[in-house]
This record gives C-alpha cells, structure tokens and sequence, in this order.
C-alpha cells in the first residue's frame, strides 16, 4: 500500500492529461515452495474463481489440475488450419493444372491426385505450424511486453525462488475486501495489491528518434525503386547474379584469349571430317553431278529462287504467274547447264528395282499416280475440291521430263521442284537413286513399240491385271 | 551416474508367470495352425506357392515385430530415456522373437540353397543362366552368400535382443547403475549394426523376391511397418497384462498416451515412406521400376493397395489422433488391433503379388487368404509361445534401473 501512496504522490505534479484514476487490477499472494502454491491453487479453484493464475521458476506438475484448467483448445485450431492447407494445395493444385493452364506431362492425367500429395503435405504442414505457433501466441495472449505486476518488487523472485499465485479484479467473483480475507487464508508469506499505472508511458526521446529514422529509412528503397521505374537511363541494369547473360561470343577472323594460338575459328582436327564434308568424297552419289559447279551456291540458289517465286504468288494470280514462270525459267536454265550424271552412280541390281518401286509407292504415287501419270489419289481429289492453289503434279512421260538425265531427277527429289517439297530430308540418298531407277523403268514402260516384244511378253503383259 | 535415493526400495518382482499356464496353452494351440496350412498348401490348386509365400509372410510379419521392438530398447538407451523404463522389459521380451524367428527363416534359406526357385528366381542356375541382369546381379544375389548373411543377420539381432535383455537383468539383481551407462554407451554402434542388417535383410528376403526390381529406401519402409507392428503389440500386451493385475502400479495412463503416440506417428512415418516410395517410382515411370506397382494395381491387388492407402492411414490419422483415444485404453487397444491387422496386410501386399513371377494368376484369392491367415496364426503362436517361455520368471519391469522412478512419475505436461 505504502508503494501505491508513493506513485500517486508523484501522479499529482504530473500534467492534467495523463492523470488518470489508478485502478485496482488484482492480488498478488506469494509462497514458499510449490506445495502450499498447490494446496493454495485447490481452494481458489474450488472458490470458484475463473480470472486468476500462477507463477513458478519452473513447470510444476499437476498445477494444471489444481487450478482447473482446461485441456487446451489447440490441437482443434491447429487441425482446422492443417486441414485449411491441404484444402487450398489441393484445389490450388486442381486449379492451375486441370483448369487454368492445362498442360500434358509425360501422359500423366491433367489432375492426378500423386502429383498432389508432396504440395498437400507441404501446405497443410506449413498452416499447421502457423496454426500451433500463433494460436499458442493468441491463447496465452502473447506477445505481451508489460504486465502491472512486475513493478512488485517481490514478484522478482517468481524466476528464482519463490512460488506466486495472481488474482485477477476483473475476475466477477473478485471483491476488494472478501477476496483479500480469502487470499490471506491461504497462509501466503504476505499479499500485495498491484494497481494499474496512472500515466500512459512516454516513450524515451532517443527511442522515438531512432524509431522516426528507421521508418524514413524503411521508405527509402521503396522510393528508390519509385524513381527507377519512372526514369529512363542508358546504363545497362544492375547484374547481381550474371547467369549466362555475358558470354565470350566469337567472331570470325578476329583474334582471342581463350585460345593459346590466338585463333576464333578453329583449324580442323587432324583425322576428322567436318560435318558435310563427307559427300565431297562421292560428289555423282550424294549430288547427282559430275563435278561440284564452281559456284557451288548454283544448286541451293536455284531451288531457293523457287521458294520465293512460290511465296510471292499466292492469291492474285495473274499478274504473279508470269514472274513465276520467268524465276522458273531462269532456274530451269541455270540448272539445265549442269554437268548431270547420266549413270547411276551405284551398282544397278533387282534389289534396288524392287525397293525403288516400295519407296516409289510410299512417298511418290500419292501426288504422281501409280503410273507416274500425274494421277495420284491427293491430285484426284484436289481436282474433284477444285482447290485453287493446287498444281496438278507433273507426268514422267513428258519428253521434257524424259530428256532430263538421272542425276538432274534425283536432284528433283532431293530439293523439290515448283510446289513438290524437298523429299532429301527424308529418303535417304540409296532410296532417292532406287526410286529414280523405278522411274526410269516406268518411263520406259510407256514407250515400248509392241514389235520388239516376243509372243510370250505379249501375253504375260495381256494376262496381268 | 546419480542414482534416485530410493533406488534399493523395496518393489515387489510380477513376472509373466502370474498370467498362470493359459497364454502359453493358447500360443501353442494355435501353432498347430501351421500344419494345417502346409496340409492347405498341399490340397489347393498352386497351394504349394501359396504356403511358401505366406510362410516367409508370416515369418517376416512376426521377424518386424521383433525387430521393431529391438530398436525401441536401443533407441530408448541411446537418449536416456527415463519415461519408457517400466515398459522397457515387456520391450525387451519381445525382442527376443528374433530367436524363434532364426530357427522358423532357416527353411527358406535351406530352400534356396538347394536351388527351389519357388519363392528365389535367383536361386535356381537354370533361371541365372537365362537372365541377363540376374547375371549381373549373381555376385550378391547367391545361394552361398544369402546364406552367410541369413548367418550375419540373426547373429547380430540375437546378439543384441540378448545384450540388452541380460545387462537389464544383471540390474535387477545389482542395482549397478555402470550397467545403464555401458548400455549406453553400447547403443550407438548397436544401432549402426541394426540399422544395416535391418536394411539389407529386408532386400535379400523381400526385395530380392523381384529380383528385377530394386528400391532403395525398401529398407526403411520395412523398418517403419516393423515399428508400426511392435507398438501395436507394445500397446496391446500393457492393456492386456494391466488387465491381469500386472504393471497395474508402474504404468500408467501417461505411459499409455506416449505409446499410442508413437504409434500413431510411426504409422505416419510408415505412409511418409510409402508415398516416398511410390511417388519417385510413378514420377520417373520407369518400366523397371514400375513393375514392382503394375502387379499390385492388378488382379483384386487394387483394392488391397487402396485398403492400404485409406485403412492402414487415413482413417487412424483422422480417427486416431485425438488424444483421448491414445488415453482409453480400450480405444488405444482397438487401434493397437486395427493398425497391427493393417501391417499384416501391408506384409501381405509386399510378398504375395510376387507369386506372379512364380508363372501363376496371383490374384488375391480364398485359397491365398486361408492359407496365409493358418500361417500367420501358426508361426504367430509359435512366436508368442517362445517368448513367454524365455521370459518366464524373469521380472517384466527393470526394477533397479537408476531412472526406475523418473519412469513411475512420468507425466505429460
């Protein structure tokens, strides 16, 4: 009490706005050892008070029964929360990959419930840790820097000694003089009052400075970045982490660090044969020509010649067709003048006869018919659509396409010609020279004077469907 | 070492033997089930695969409990434990089931040494000979080998399930605190031992059964359904011998609590390494990996996998963590029974699915079901028998231990 007289005492010479009518917040009994805070804890319970607590150096057991408390709600919140997490990872997870950016990853279903159970566990884990972390903050009404009671001088030794047991005045059965009869007939060491503060507590002048500063300096990087997105500048960005983003590119005929002769461009390695170099050694096989044209590009100019023509055309027809035909013309004539193989450049055989007209069959008699006629199945049903852009493929047995040497043809299969593509990415060169030889055959077979035939040919080619 | 004050008070000895000679009649009744399943094995159509599949089933289910409760006595040891004393003896009892468990798996490995392919493909020359990656994998997956580790393995387990049991005893008799530290001390290596004859038995004689098939965390998941196992039995033998009279006093409902806790989180441990397992192997889809699950999603093995997944964890995770069910004893018993049926079934789903690499259909059958339950029930008989034999007049709780009353007046805070 004498304590008490002493604070409002001094409250009086303080400004009229902080003073404030202290009040009574509770009793304070302290204790020798905890079995008379036990015995002390049972006759409070059993009074009937709900509002009040006790204080002890370390965890003692069975205080939780003597005062009566009950089993904490927690292991509820923290379910609701982990059961929350899994809710949200899973919806998230049916959410993203099913609805909102439905993507196929090595045939797995769009949602399936294994892909699921890592983030589900996750999640649920992570809200169940918040749920046990806070939820024990919020039960035991922490954080909590100040309490009235720690302004007794005795209440000190409640992390020592001494064993303390608290009531609360806001507890409804607290009275002022009942309550202190009550706790002095718990044969405490002695009982204090502590009373609530009369003044709101100023902060300290050096705390609240530094405190202002911190928050000036806190908006500083979010003004910073204010000003960097509304400014423009010329010097690159700020590279923390590089990554790749500054590579050695090299140039060519430029000289270097990275390599103890100085060079960019590597030398070829003794033994080995840059990639394409290869078909140079069998130029008629790989080429279908004689000799490689000084102007090597004469070959892929030509048939990039076409493409353009090609690209150039579509839709207005009329004024586009005469280019075409002199791109085509020009190319025609640009590649007439090489030097084509007239033989095959491999060994002609029955074998190669019969894969020729395999291969023929598959990539080939869609669009040129079985015959070579022009009459492919695709071509009959484009002309039946009448598609537009369709042009009707050309017939072997043509005296222009007759004339053309073998190796002129096999380059037509490679590279393509006007709208056929490039079947060389596709067949290799063994097939490409098999089906050129199918085709010879069928040219041929069209040509054939009946007077040159025996009786016996006659009737076989009479009897065969 | 700081022994309690009253450490030489005057605690009076309960051994086994109290429960009078019935447990034992009825363990032993119920091992003549085991014939009658060899007896099964011959009648059924395939029944020999089938006896022979349940037979290293049974074995290795009761092997798991065993071992699960040797780790407990280690474990317990190696952290100083103080809580767990008053039912670290029943613990210890029931790691001497490796014992019985030596002399039941010596079968299957005289089997395999004579070259029966019935349960080993690798064991038979003949399947060697045709089989690329068995080649490959003859230097550790053959007879002569396998044999010597059977040797290593129980050696090891029964030299240990021994150790800790006869150094406790020696306690009873001295009180010599110097015991608890050597067991301590002794502890560490011991699990290092156990941790690797535990994994790698579990390859040899379950994994090894595909031996296309390899996982590495296999062991693991074998140690976690044994833990799984050995705390059911823990938790049904405390209910039980409490309601005989026995451990009455010492063991209390708080002991009861953290059982059923670390039931329930070796349960979850044991569905943390399942899906591990699962999830790496259904990820990476890899034909040589998921052969192991393909026979298991077919053939009525669907059901028991999902029977798995929802039995053995979702419904005890939901229905099984409040803490009032781990403090009945009776719920903690029903749950100790369900979860211990539920391990059995996940032995089940390890083994059986293989008989599809013996050449037969092997859906989930009656006949399979019959003949592997008399299995179970048999070597299970046996088991129980063996261990009240040689625990009999022994005391079932280290009375002298120097952290004897930390345990009596344990208390979840």
């Amino acid at each position: 009490m004498s304590m008490n007289k002493e604070i409002m005492a001094t409250t009086i010479e303080h400004p009229a706005e902080n003073k404030v009518e202290p009040e009574l917040l509770g009793l304070l009994a302290e204790f020798n050892d905890p079995e008379s805070l036990m015995e002390a804890s049972r006759k409070v319970r059993d009074a009937g008070y709900n509002r009040w607590d006790t204080h002890t150096p370390f965890p003692v057991h069975g205080i939780d029964e003597a005062m009566g408390i009950k089993y904490t709600i927690l292991p509820w919140i923290v379910a609701a929360c982990g059961l929350t997490g899994g809710t949200i990872a899973i919806s998230m997870q049916y959410w993203m990959n099913a609805v909102d950016y439905p993507f196929l990853i090595s045939g797995k279903p769009l949602f399936s419930i294994p892909a699921c159970i890592p983030i589900m566990f996750e999640l649920s884990v992570l809200l169940a840790a918040f749920g046990a972390f806070f939820g024990m903050l919020g039960l035991n009404q922490l954080p909590k820097l100040y309490n009235p009671i720690f302004k007794s001088d005795a209440f000190r030794r409640a992390t020592n000694d001494r064993f303390f047991l608290s009531m609360d005045a806001s507890d409804p059965k607290f009275s002022e003089i009942d309550t202190g009869e009550f706790v002095k007939s718990l044969n405490p060491n002695h009982v204090e009052e502590f009373w609530s503060d009369v003044e709101s507590p100023k902060l300290p002048r050096n705390l609240k400075l530094g405190l202002s500063l911190f928050g000036v300096l806190m908006l500083m990087p979010i003004a910073l970045v204010a000003y960097k997105r509304s400014t423009v500048t010329d010097n690159p960005r700020i590279h923390i982490i590089p990554d790749m983003d500054f590579q050695p590119y090299l140039k060519a005929q430029n000289t270097t660090t990275i390599f103890g002769d100085g060079r960019e461009m590597r030398p070829h390695i003794p033994g080995t044969i840059p990639r394409g170099q290869y078909k140079d050694d069998n130029i008629p096989f790989y080429y279908g020509l004689k000799v490689l044209p000084e102007d090597q590009d004469v070959i892929t100019i030509a048939a990039q010649d076409e493409a353009k023509a090609d690209e150039k055309k579509p839709a207005e027809a009329k004024p586009a067709e005469g280019a075409n035909a002199d791109a085509q013309a020009a190319a025609e004539d640009k590649l007439a003048s090489l030097p084509w193989v007239t033989e095959f450049p491999m060994p002609v055989t029955d074998k190669m006869m019969a894969r020729g007209k395999e291969r023929y069959r598959i990539y080939c008699s869609v669009c040129h018919g079985l015959g070579g006629e022009g009459d492919g199945l695709v071509t009959l049903r484009a002309m039946d659509l009448q598609q537009g852009t369709w042009v009707r493929p050309a017939s072997y047995h043509t005296d222009n396409v007759r004339k053309q040497p073998v190796g002129r043809l096999f380059h037509t299969i490679t590279n393509g010609v006007r709208k056929m593509p490039a079947y060389g990415p596709q067949i290799p060169p063994e097939d490409r020279w098999a089906i050129v030889l199918y085709l010879k055959a069928l040219q041929k077979s069209h040509q054939v004077d009946a007077d040159t035939l025996t009786n016996d040919e006659k009737r076989k080619l009479r009897d065969t469907k | 070492m700081q022994t309690s004050h009253d450490a030489d008070k005057k605690i009076t000895v309960q051994t086994l033997d109290e429960l009078g000679p019935l447990p034992l009649k009825i363990a032993l009744g119920c091992s003549v089930l085991l014939p009658v399943a060899f007896v099964l094995g011959l009648v059924f159509n395939h029944g020999w695969d089938l006896f022979a599949f349940s037979y290293l089933q049974s074995t290795f289910f009761c092997l798991s409990i065993s071992l699960g409760a040797l780790f407990f006595v280690m474990i317990q040891q190696l952290t100083r434990a103080g809580w767990s004393v008053v039912l670290r003896r029943i613990s210890e009892f029931l790691s001497l089931g490796v014992i019985p468990m030596a002399v039941l798996v010596l079968p299957i490995v005289l089997l395999s040494l004579t070259g029966n392919d019935t349960l080993y493909k690798w064991a038979s020359a003949e399947n060697v000979a045709q089989d690329t990656l068995l080649q490959h994998k003859a230097p550790y997956l053959n007879n002569g080998f396998f044999a010597i580790r059977y040797v290593i393995y129980f050696a090891s387990w029964i030299f240990l399930a021994r150790f800790f049991l006869n150094k406790s005893l020696a306690q009873d008799e001295s009180g010599d605190p110097e015991l608890t530290l050597l067991m301590e001390r002794r502890s560490g290596p011991a699990i290092l031992l156990y941790a690797f004859t535990l994994t790698f038995a579990a390859f040899d004689f379950i994994m090894s059964l595909d031996a296309h098939w390899f996982s590495t965390i296999f062991g693991v998941y074998y140690f976690a359904a044994g833990l799984v196992g050995f705390f059911s039995v823990l938790a049904i033998s405390l209910v039980f011998l409490r309601s005989k009279g026995l451990l009455k006093e010492p063991v209390t409902v708080e002991h009861l609590h953290d059982v059923g806790k670390l039931l329930f989180a070796f349960n979850c441990f044991w569905a943390y390494i399942a899906i591990s397992q699962y999830l790496l192997i259904w990820y990476a889809n890899i034909p040589e990996e998921t052969t192991f699950f393909l026979p298991r999603q077919t053939n009525g093995w669907g059901t028991v996998s999902l029977m798995l997944v929802i039995g053995h964890f979702a419904i005890p995770f939901v229905f099984f963590m409040s803490r009032w069910m781990k403090r009945n004893p009776k719920t903690l018993c029903f749950w100790a029974v369900y979860l211990l049926i539920m391990n059995w079934v996940d032995i089940f789903w390890l083994v059986m699915p293989n008989l599809a690499f013996d050449g037969m259909d092997p859906a989930v059958s009656f006949p399979m079901i019959l003949i592997n339950v008399c299995c179970t029930i048999g070597v299970g008989g046996i088991f129980v028998a063996t261990i009240l034999k040689l625990s009999a007049g022994k005391s079932i709780m280290p009375v002298r231990d120097p952290r004897l009353e930390e345990s009596l007046e344990f208390h979840n805070i």
